[in-house]
């Protein structure tokens, strides 16, 4: 696995907005944030019952921006293992792995090419893209490895 | 070399099957195993291709290879994944389960690739993992000890390059190895009885083995592709990456369009030349009438259409292999959906406008079975140039030649209209079809972006070559028994003694074109235009001629559609040349498209459904065109 957080800047782009240098608001703010859809007001809130205080879903990443993926899960469904959970593992969104943002379709963002951990470009719509959520950079050694989150939305 | 030559000698033709994720260079290696001995059938039931090939191994063993659709996971979310799976588990109808699979891995990616080798291992099957493109990876700087991956899988490991014929050795002699002990026990084991789709927690558990295997294994990290990246950065540019997908379309619609034209009109003349010939040299007779109107007729009416599909199946060959397919459904994304369809649908559709029947083969790069169908039903409602002869008598006959505005023409403009309003009612179809009997969730868009790589002439070709039989196999002897059934139609029986009228009024179209008159009468057609439609089915260009027949005009070909012109001009209302230019935007005036529909979605009830709603658009377009021209003072 390529390690983005050993890569030396890259100097011929603007620097990537880190999802960490995103103020840590409480939830009531965030979920004002421009252009946000229904499901992605569900994605924060499933971030709050998951326990991840600092995560955003994907789809409101913007271009350049990178970060590590926390959690999988659609924020429709109450349980784990919903078909675009699996379908988004299968692609390779899973917990631990560096993602960035690459392209946004025009207008209004959508579809987004997202490369996940350096080697592996995939396009998906905002829709699906919210049932992922990203946070912040780590190092390899505290990135949550993949792992099935305890804890359910309907709770 | 035939699979019985080859099995002869050897002991019995063992099988092997491809598996692995779309753009790992698995038809790549396919085509290098196999060469030129493939052939490609279909699958029992689903339009899903089976390509099949035959090597050798360095024993001499004879093999039959099964190139299976490129597939993320077992867990089949398409029709093309779901038979990867059932050959997999043997439970494909009329497939035995494969001696052994191979499972063909991008070396640069091994990190999501090798989660699929984990799903096939679970099977207990005799299994290969092949590490392709190596030659990209080492030059990227990845080294991968294949050994130590060996060693934890506890299966034969290889690295390929698939370009190069000798880099597939080391898989050719494993094959040996492999099959050696798998023939002798070829039953489904109790692992494959027992599959389940995994869960998404047993994806999760694969992805965590996947890093501990890589973390045993990798020597170096390599470093990751720029090229692409860079590329992309135009390519899927906001502004920039939009003009530069049209530029490529209206070459390509160009080339289709024009390119074409050419050998198009050489088969056109060959066909001609071939009928004058032979009406020299026969005597009148039955036979010569089959031979010259039906059967010779029959055989150019198919392979007219090669020319396009050709050029058109080059273009989407080449710029899949480059891999700029995934870009262009990506850029197209948002507009396609907002009638329910996906990005991929943008490009069958526009090759429709210079023929349906290959914009509906291409359809076939939709993998969801909903999208893709409602893409082939829309299809023929784009403005082909079979239209543009009919488009182009009416036009020339009736809307007068005059400026609208600047360098606007009221002629051209009526074109502009009749492209238009072939583009809103595939759109409005394509809406009504998702909210009544296509139902069903939008189906959600996770495609990869593979990484650009040079397209290899060998792939094109061998690809090109694929379709231009299947067509002339599958589709073409639909087109030709069609063709001949029309001839009969249309020249049986023959004009009694004393006739008044032209031959075709007295045979079976005639019947028919006099018997639906009545029915065609609200839309303002005259018996004429009744007869000329039904020989017109075959192609929609032949019911000019068709015309001709009916009015009697004989001579060269350019001069009776002059003199048709002015025949029309003067016996039909403006109203009725109107609603007859409406019926044509819509109107399923092509008995081939309907035989193509048939072949790919295997099954007469869509193609049915294609023909009906296709004809009631038309009626209904045409009836209120002709009520509101002759309210307008058209009559």
């Amino acid at each position: 696995m390529i390690r983005l957080d050993d890569q030396p800047p890259l100097a011929d782009r603007r620097r990537p907005r880190l999802v960490a240098e995103t103020p840590n608001k409480p939830a009531l703010v965030r979920r004002s944030r421009r252009g946000e859809t229904e499901r992605e007001r569900r994605s924060f809130e499933l971030s709050i019952v998951l326990g991840l205080e600092n995560a955003q879903p994907l789809s409101l990443l913007r271009c350049g921006d990178i970060g590590c993926i926390l959690a999988v899960r659609d924020p429709d469904h109450h349980l784990s293992g919903s078909e675009v959970e699996r379908g988004l593992l299968e692609m390779g969104f899973v917990e631990g792995a560096c993602i960035e943002v690459l392209h946004q379709g025009f207008p209004s963002r959508d579809p987004l090419a997202v490369r996940i951990n350096q080697s592996m470009t995939v396009a998906l719509r905002r829709s699906e893209a919210s049932a992922v959520l990203v946070g912040p950079l780590l190092a390899q050694s505290e990135r949550p490895s993949p792992m099935p989150r305890s804890g359910s939305a309907n709770s | 070399m035939t699979a019985a030559t080859l099995a002869e000698d050897g002991d019995r033709l063992a099988r092997i099957a491809l598996v692995g994720f779309p753009n790992c260079g698995k038809t790549t290696l396919f085509n290098t195993l196999t060469g030129s001995r493939q052939k490609t059938a279909n699958y029992p039931g689903v339009t899903v291709e089976r390509k099949s090939g035959l090597l050798r191994t360095p024993v001499g063993r004879a093999v039959e290879v099964i190139d299976l659709p490129g597939s993320y996971s077992l867990r089949a979310r398409s029709p093309d994944e779901a038979v990867t799976r059932d050959v997999v588990l043997g439970r494909q109808a009329q497939e035995a389960i494969p001696d052994a699979i191979v499972c063909v891995t991008d070396a640069t990616n091994l990190g999501q690739h090798l989660r699929l080798l984990l799903e096939l291992r679970q099977l207990g099957r005799p299994l290969i993992l092949a590490l392709n493109m190596m030659d990209i990876a080492q030059k990227r700087g990845y080294q991968i000890d294949a050994e130590i991956l060996a060693q934890q899988l506890g299966i034969p490991v290889v690295t390929t390059v698939a370009l190069r014929k000798n880099g597939v050795k080391d898989l050719l002699g494993q094959l040996d190895a492999v099959l050696g002990q798998a023939t002798a026990h070829n039953a489904p084991t109790a692992a494959v009885e027992a599959w389940t789709e995994p869960s998404s927690d047993d994806i999760r558990a694969y992805h965590r083995e996947v890093e501990r295997l890589l973390r045993e294994a990798t020597v170096r990290e390599g470093a990751p592709e720029r090229f692409t990246r860079q590329l992309d950065r135009v390519l899927l540019h906001p502004i920039a990456g939009p003009i530069i997908l049209l530029s490529i379309l209206f070459l390509m619609f160009q080339a289709v369009f024009s390119w074409a034209a050419w050998p198009m009109d050489w088969i056109d003349g060959a066909t001609v030349a071939l009928q004058q010939t032979l009406s020299e040299q026969m005597e009148d007779s039955l036979l010569k009438s089959l031979l010259i109107d039906g059967i010779i007729a029959g055989v150019g009416g198919v392979v007219i259409f090669l020319p396009q599909i050709l050029i058109l199946f080059f273009f989407i060959l080449l710029l899949e292999d480059f891999g700029y397919m995934a870009r262009a459904a990506f850029l197209m994304d948002r507009i396609m959906s907002g009638v329910g369809l996906n990005g991929r649908a943008f490009l069958p559709l526009l090759s429709s406008f210079a023929c349906a029947i290959p914009g509906i083969m291409a359809a076939r790069t939709i993998a969801h079975p909903i999208d893709r169908m409602i893409t082939i039903l829309i299809a023929p409602l784009m403005t082909c140039s079979a239209r543009l002869p009919v488009y182009a008598l009416l036009v020339a006959a009736f809307i007068p030649n005059v400026v609208v505005w600047d360098f606007v023409g009221l002629q051209g403009l009526v074109m502009f209209g009749l492209y238009a309003a072939g583009i809103v009612g595939a759109l409005v179809v394509a809406g009504l079809l998702r909210l009544t009997i296509m139902r069903g969730s939008q189906q959600p868009l996770l495609m990869e972006l593979p990484s650009y790589k040079l397209p290899s002439p060998a792939n094109v070709l061998l690809g090109l070559l694929d379709r231009a039989k299947a067509f002339l196999r599958r589709a073409g002897t639909l087109i030709m028994s069609i063709i001949v059934i029309l001839w009969f139609l249309s020249s049986f029986p023959g004009a009694p003694n004393g006739a008044t009228e032209p031959a075709i009024y007295y045979s079976y179209a005639g019947v028919i074109g006099r018997t639906i008159e009545p029915v065609l009468a609200p839309i303002g057609f005259n018996w004429q235009i009744a007869i000329a439609l039904v020989p017109g089915l075959a192609a929609r260009e032949v019911a000019v001629a068709a015309l001709g027949t009916v009015y009697a005009l004989s001579g060269e070909e350019d001069a009776v559609v002059e003199a048709l012109g002015v025949t029309l001009a003067q016996g039909w209302s403006l109203a009725t040349a109107l609603s007859l230019l409406a019926w044509y935007v819509f109107a399923p005036q092509c008995l081939a498209t309907l035989a193509v529909a048939r072949r790919e979605t295997n099954s007469w009830r869509w193609a049915a459904f294609m023909f009906t709603y296709m004809m009631a658009l038309a009626y209904v377009a045409a009836f209120i065109t002709y009520r509101v021209a002759l309210a307008l003072g058209g009559g």
